[in-house]
């Protein structure tokens, strides 16, 4: 299993580099490094240059590239063309979008595995039809205007003083945050952090529960349980109003990419489970008289799932570009609107930075779903040992 | 029979036209099989019908243009009714109403759908020609070509292919629908298509017809255009179908945060619209002019996975 892993990461690391090039020559194509001139215009051609060789612009591509990547693996990020040092931006805006990006993938998953479950072990019904319509319609529906659509439901038609356009998730509170000497971005990694040790624990006390014959905690029941638990920590640690202005704002964000990412979890888990119907050890496991829920959660789901963890490992990409627009759209201070802002001003250490993040980002989680798909499927471990024997 | 070569000729000519119209015969049986099961698949029929509907609608546009709707009013560029005040809802003459500058939302509706149709197919091919050929080479020939291909493959995935639509719509504003359709193929057929036909195609070479083409003395090349990259089909039309849906979507991202100058198009129309009302500060949404570019977005793309999933049918047995 350790060899496992390390062989995954280290592949891992070549596939950044290659990445990482790629990007630098796309970017560089497709906008040349001419770009000072761009929001210098009020500058002689003398401060012009000046400032071209300040940002290294002048070098030849190779220079430049062979800098930019000696920078990264030395870990400095450089400063953006306005002055901002890229890692303190990066440290502003990342955790508010991993705020998006972790409970909002969690969430999706744990809703498209139960309603695929539901829709795919019963025979076809009104209900189950209507249920795979309508989350195949969210999730071919064009992002950005399914954003707006729940900005302005949840804005106009519940009434909260929310303006429908141009900010629509609405802005903090800014006298509600001048209370406590904390960002935005700081509270919302340690909300981050309170999430990972509390789902942590409680996937310990689940697997002692199971393996001394218990049932296992219901999932509602645990999301229940760790937010709840969660907010008594955050009002003991001294950010319980703001984390709820916190939490109230990333709501219509996080709606949206559920809602939009579901679906695809949905009909995969659906796909998955219709085939293993027929196979003999359901028969057998009816046979025995177990019930037909055991049957389902126990025996068939349990099969039926590893399609859909490959499946996570393809779409995450995706479901990363997803979370950039719905906070473009939406005006979620995050990577997203700083990834278009950056663009709109052709801030290219920036831009890089932010794509870099994006391919490292796509990489860890890819790394764990593959140690997660491993743990589940005993035959992918034993494959990839005799590949390397062969 | 006076001359023998000339009848040898005739003999051949026959035999080729037999044989033409054989291997026609089997083609028709194999695609009437394909339907009748494809016709079983209620998403797969809901898609196909919506793929026509679109159809319809991309034809209809220049005959109505051209007999029914004097241009001066209803083209979809420059057209403005003089006798109602803009935007206007929904009426007798503008069955969708008309957007701020005038403009009739049908008529704008009905032109954007050959653009899409285009970016699409452009998209699909791409798609399936680039992954088709990496896939099937490094399933194939494993070894070093496969870790080449795969590394490619890995680097194409990673790239978030629709924000890098955004970055080449920025720079080149008024590339066609066709270019931007290519490029998305490209990179979508490069990652995910080529590494889903990459592992078909390991379990193609490990099977017993391949195995009786090598044994029979058929070499890499025949066995590959002959036996594997037919079998890998079925699967590229599928993930074809898919990169649509994608496609389409990006595309729409571009125009919907106003960075191309494309003016038949689903996505710019829910822009501007959200614009002018944000410009002209008033109290609703012109849900005439939002709802049908939105809704025209989704369906499109739902169609094509809706086919997908059709197409799974025929090409995955297990399923039936």
């Amino acid at each position: 299993m350790t060899r496992y892993i390390l062989r995954r990461g280290l592949g891992s690391l070549v596939t950044l580099f290659f990445f990482l090039t790629a990007v630098f020559f796309l970017v560089q194509i497709i906008v040349p490094a001419d770009f000072t001139v761009q929001f210098a215009l009020g500058m002689g051609p003398a401060q012009r240059e000046a400032l071209r060789e300040e940002l290294g612009l002048n070098l030849p591509l190779w220079r430049q590239y062979l800098n930019w990547m000696g920078d990264f693996v030395t870990g400095k990020l450089g400063t953006s063309f306005y002055g901002n040092d890229v890692i303190e931006v990066l440290k502003q805006t990342v955790p508010l979008s991993m705020l998006l990006f972790i409970p909002g993938t969690a969430l999706a998953y744990i809703l498209g595995l139960r309603l695929g479950k539901f829709t795919g072990w019963r025979p076809p019904k009104i209900l189950s039809g209507v249920t795979t319509l309508s989350g195949l319609a969210l999730f071919t529906s064009f992002p950005p205007w399914l954003a707006w659509l729940i900005a302005y439901i949840i804005g106009r038609r519940l009434g909260t003083q929310r303006t429908v356009f141009g900010n629509p998730a609405g802005s903090f509170n800014r006298q509600l945050w001048s209370e406590i000497d904390l960002e935005p971005a700081a509270a919302a990694s340690r909300m981050l952090l309170t999430f990972a040790v509390l789902v942590g624990g409680m996937a310990l006390l689940n697997w002692q529960l199971v393996r001394r014959g218990g049932r296992g905690i219901p999932v509602i029941l645990g999301i229940i349980f760790v937010g709840g638990l969660s907010f008594l920590i955050w009002q003991a640690w001294g950010f319980g109003p703001q984390a709820i202005d916190l939490v109230s704002i990333a709501s219509v964000p996080l709606l949206t990419f559920i809602l939009l990412t579901f679906g695809e979890t949905m009909l995969i888990m659906r796909t998955s489970l219709r085939e293993q119907h027929n196979q003999e050890y359901v028969t057998v496991a009816r046979a025995k008289g177990l019930p037909e829920s055991t049957v389902r959660d126990k025996h068939a789901s349990r099969n039926a799932i590893l399609p859909v963890v490959s499946r996570l490992i393809i779409s995450l990409p995706f479901l990363l570009t997803g979370i950039v627009i719905i906070e473009d759209v939406l005006g979620w201070p995050g990577v997203g609107s700083t990834l278009f802002g950056s663009l709109y001003q052709q801030d290219m250490p920036m831009v890089m930075a932010l794509f870099l993040l994006v391919g490292l980002v796509t990489l860890v989680a890819r790394l764990v779903l593959e140690v997660v798909l491993a743990m589940m499927d005993p035959r992918l471990r034993i494959t990839e040992t005799q590949e390397t024997k062969a | 029979m006076a001359d023998p070569s000339g009848l040898d000729a005739n003999e051949d000519q026959g035999q080729r036209l037999a044989h033409a119209r054989i291997r026609l015969v089997l083609t028709y049986g194999r695609l009437r099989g394909a339907w009748l099961e494809y016709r079983k698949s209620s998403m797969g029929l809901i898609g196909l019908g919506l793929i026509i509907v679109f159809a319809i609608m991309a034809v209809i546009h220049p005959i109505l243009i051209d007999n029914v709707w004097p241009s001066g009013i209803y083209d979809p560029q420059v057209g403005f009714d003089p006798n109602y005040f803009h935007p206007s809802p929904p009426s007798s003459d503008h069955l969708l109403g008309t957007d701020a500058l005038g403009r009739d939302v049908l008529s704008r509706l009905l032109a954007a759908t050959t653009p899409t149709f285009g970016l699409g197919l452009a998209a699909a091919l791409a798609a399936s020609t680039i992954g088709t050929i990496v896939g099937a080479y490094a399933g194939y020939y494993r070894g070093s070509v496969d870790s080449v291909l795969s590394r490619f493959s890995d680097v194409a995935l990673l790239l978030p292919a629709p924000i890098l639509m955004v970055i080449v719509g920025t720079r080149y504003r008024d590339i066609s629908p066709v270019a931007l359709g290519l490029i998305y193929g490209f990179l979508a057929g490069l990652g995910g298509t080529a590494i889903m036909l990459r592992s078909q195609s390991l379990k193609l070479r490990e099977s017993s017809f391949v195995e009786a083409s090598r044994s029979s003395g058929g070499g890499s090349a025949n066995i590959l255009t002959r036996h594997v990259i037919p079998h890998l089909m079925p699967l590229a039309a599928i993930s074809a179908l898919v990169v649509v849906t994608g496609a389409v979507v990006a595309d729409g991202f571009i125009s919907f945060f106003g960075f191309t100058r494309s003016i038949h198009n689903w996505g710019t129309m829910i822009y501007e619209t959200i614009t002018y009302d944000q410009a002209l500060s008033v109290p609703e949404p012109s849900w005439h002019a939002l709802i049908p570019p939105a809704l025209a977005l989704s369906l499109f793309a739902l169609a094509f996975y809706l086919a997908s999933r059709g197409m799974e049918r025929i090409a995955d047995p297990r399923s039936r």
